[in-house]
């Protein structure tokens, strides 16, 4: 039985609560790689053929439905390679595909089956060949092996460190004296929670809409020149992501860093070019731009990866969404890396070839990206990412050439 | 009169006001000194008799404790704080029940604090499950941090400060109500729109802050046990993240009340 006084003693252990600290001290003398690494999860199930449409599949437009999106005319996709596109929200994306820095995969998954958001993102973090059979991070585990197991060369834009960098090894975390808002999804789920609750549904709407007065003033371009869409507002992750590249930009500052994007559960109005989840991507979009500026020349030796729990159904469910699926969509971006690809084990998106008729299927393991990624940006050893990093996964080879040489 | 004995309908004119500030006069501080500070200036006592709600009292210092007597033992002050407790314990709108038994209790007691508080002990109505008094700010950020058990180790005055920090801005400074009539107490006090928005708020970000191992569904069980809600459990179980879960849990009306 669990019991209050278990839960606070996990919760002490786990050595929590820095929410309440002033920015911390970075002391990172002598920091052995100029490289860095940054992995950004995004919790709660991108979809991946919104995000990374594969227009020139004969079944895209069938399947997808209401959600498809158009190679023309306003809302169009940025086509990528005549059959994969990009999301149009996904500007900033476009353009470094189109200098190389970005690489996309698609039909990629953790090796989580199931359809809980917890134990998809326990295994997307802890590397384990299940849920819970790991206890710390495959971020963590390979700082010993990277060179920086000593000091705090590790980054956790985040109150707390997430299961991905906690483990054995230092990591230290830091987030903006402003809070982030809460995102849309979010507040959905919130006005859900207030559905038989009259009081409560009424004020939480009323705000929502003089919030809503709020940023349709500020997105007005006549309002305010600079501000853009996406860049302010509810679920702004700019701050996040500009404030991490700054951090990472120092000389001496960290090599590797998590953020974290919640948002991406859209079971209801996900929204094909113009929705919830465009502006969602938009936001996403906006932040990486800012992580780019802001890590500066630093952006050259830069390996960032995007990954999220599991995939979402090919198939619009009945309420403009879609629910729980398996594969999606990872991205690698960077200066460092050696893009302007979509790779895919593309196997259609029609009935028989979708997993259980409904489903991505998943023909890459994100591991193998991940080792990918630590092998050939943090010089990672073949043997520490079995033994250690990713043990039980001696089957699943690392992808290559995801670095420039 | 009004806020502390007979109620704003208690019976009571705006000669009866007058009256009772003569009474007072002369009444006054004297820190450090004996009657725990309190002094009665004779000199500067309004002189003559004085008469409130068709009573007459001398101008003296027992002339306006009588008076106060008086008050205390009217039976308009009697239904006045047997409201106001049931109000505070039970619902705003309480059981009209309710308030007649607190109302006998302080008439057959002379207002005995400590045998109204058994009165609401043993009112079946203040057990009702949900029966949905909306927790002020402070109450509700004490709640939360209780469920969590902060404060905790070496931040500890850090949370107390964001814990006061946040129950201003849902509206209420700690300790500084802003009038003598103290803090509202029913619900639309706090339920405001950008109150509401700042509660989610908070709870994110104190969930934000919570260690990644946390089970938001066992805090539940432990927060609320059979009060957390059917549907409050389904949007946990389907958060995001176990972060977003306690999210939930925390700015779910069930725990937005007690």
């Amino acid at each position: 039985m669990t019991t209050r006084r278990t839960i606070l003693k996990t919760m002490a252990a786990a050595g929590a609560l820095s929410v309440w600290d002033t920015p911390i001290r970075f002391a990172f003398a002598g920091v052995p790689t100029d490289r860095r690494f940054v992995v950004v999860i995004l919790r709660g199930a991108l979809d991946g053929l919104a995000a990374v449409p594969p227009h020139g599949d004969k079944d895209y437009s069938s399947v997808r439905g209401s959600l498809a999106l158009s190679t023309s005319g306003s809302g169009a996709l940025h086509d990528l390679d005549g059959f994969f596109g990009l999301h149009p929200a996904l500007t900033n994306v476009k353009a470094m595909f189109d200098a190389k820095e970005a690489a996309i995969f698609h039909n990629i998954c953790s090796p989580y089956r199931d359809r809980s958001h917890f134990d998809g993102q326990n295994v997307l973090e802890s590397g384990g060949s299940g849920p819970h059979v790991l206890n710390d991070g495959w971020l963590n585990r390979a700082l010993t092996p990277m060179g920086l197991g000593d000091g705090e060369h590790a980054l956790a834009v985040a109150q707390t460190p997430p299961l991905l960098l906690s483990g054995a090894a230092r990591a230290t975390s830091w987030m903006p004296a402003t809070m982030p808002a809460p995102d849309e999804a979010f507040l959905a789920r919130m006005r859900l929670l207030y559905a038989k609750d009259p009081v409560l549904l009424a004020s939480l709407n009323s705000a929502l809409d003089l919030q809503a007065q709020a940023q349709a003033a500020m997105d007005d371009p006549a309002a305010k020149p600079n501000m853009g869409g996406g860049g302010a507002g509810y679920g702004n992750l700019t701050p996040l992501f500009s404030g991490a590249g700054k951090l990472l930009a120092a000389a001496d500052g960290p090599r590797v860093a998590v953020l974290d994007a919640g948002g991406w559960d859209t079971h209801f109005n996900e929204g094909a070019a113009e929705g919830q989840l465009p502006r969602r991507l938009q936001a996403l979009d906006a932040a990486l731009d800012a992580l780019k500026t802001a890590l500066g020349p630093a952006w050259a030796k830069t390996a960032i990866v995007m990954a999220t729990e599991f995939g979402r159904t090919a198939h619009p469910n009945g309420s403009g969404g879609t629910d729980h699926g398996t594969g999606g969509a990872a991205f690698v971006l960077g200066g460092a890396v050696n893009g302007g690809a979509v790779h895919a084990e593309w196997t259609g998106l029609s009935s028989g070839a979708l997993q259980d008729g409904r489903d991505q299927p998943a023909r890459t393991d994100l591991r193998a990206l991940f080792k990918g990624l630590l092998a050939e940006q943090m010089g990672v050893s073949n043997a520490a990412l079995n033994a250690i990093v990713f043990p039980d996964s001696g089957g699943v080879a690392p992808l290559t050439q995801l670095i420039r040489a | 009169m009004e806020l502390y004995t007979l109620g704003v309908d208690g019976g009571y004119s705006q000669a009866d006001v007058i009256a009772m500030a003569n009474i007072l006069t002369g009444w006054t501080l004297n820190p450090g000194g004996q009657n725990n500070g309190f002094a009665f200036v004779e000199n500067r006592h309004q002189p003559g008799d004085v008469t409130l709600r068709g009573r007459s009292y001398p101008p003296t210092l027992e002339g306006g404790v009588a008076a106060i007597k008086d008050l205390a033992n009217d039976p308009a002050t009697a239904r006045h704080i047997a409201t106001k407790l049931a109000t505070h314990f039970i619902a705003d709108t309480p059981p009209a029940d309710s308030v007649a038994r607190l109302e006998k209790t302080f008439k057959d007691t002379g207002g005995d604090l400590r045998a109204l508080a058994h009165t609401i002990v043993d009112d079946p109505a203040a057990w009702a499950p949900g029966a949905g008094k909306m927790r002020t700010p402070v109450e509700y950020v004490t709640a939360g941090y209780r469920m969590l058990g902060l404060p905790k180790g070496d931040n500890a005055q850090k949370q107390v400060r964001g814990a006061l920090a946040a129950a201003r801005l849902m509206g209420q400074v700690p300790l500084a109500p802003p009038a003598p009539k103290g803090w509202p107490d029913t619900a639309d006090a706090w339920s405001g729109p950008d109150a509401v928005l700042q509660r989610i708020e908070w709870a994110k970000q104190v969930a934000q802050a919570m260690p990644p191992t946390l089970d938001a569904a066992a805090i539940g069980e432990m927060g609320l046990g059979p009060l957390l809600q059917p549907a409050t459990r389904t949007i946990m179980a389907r958060a995001e993240s176990q972060s977003d879960a306690l999210a939930f849990l925390m700015s779910s009306p069930e725990f937005q009340r007690r």
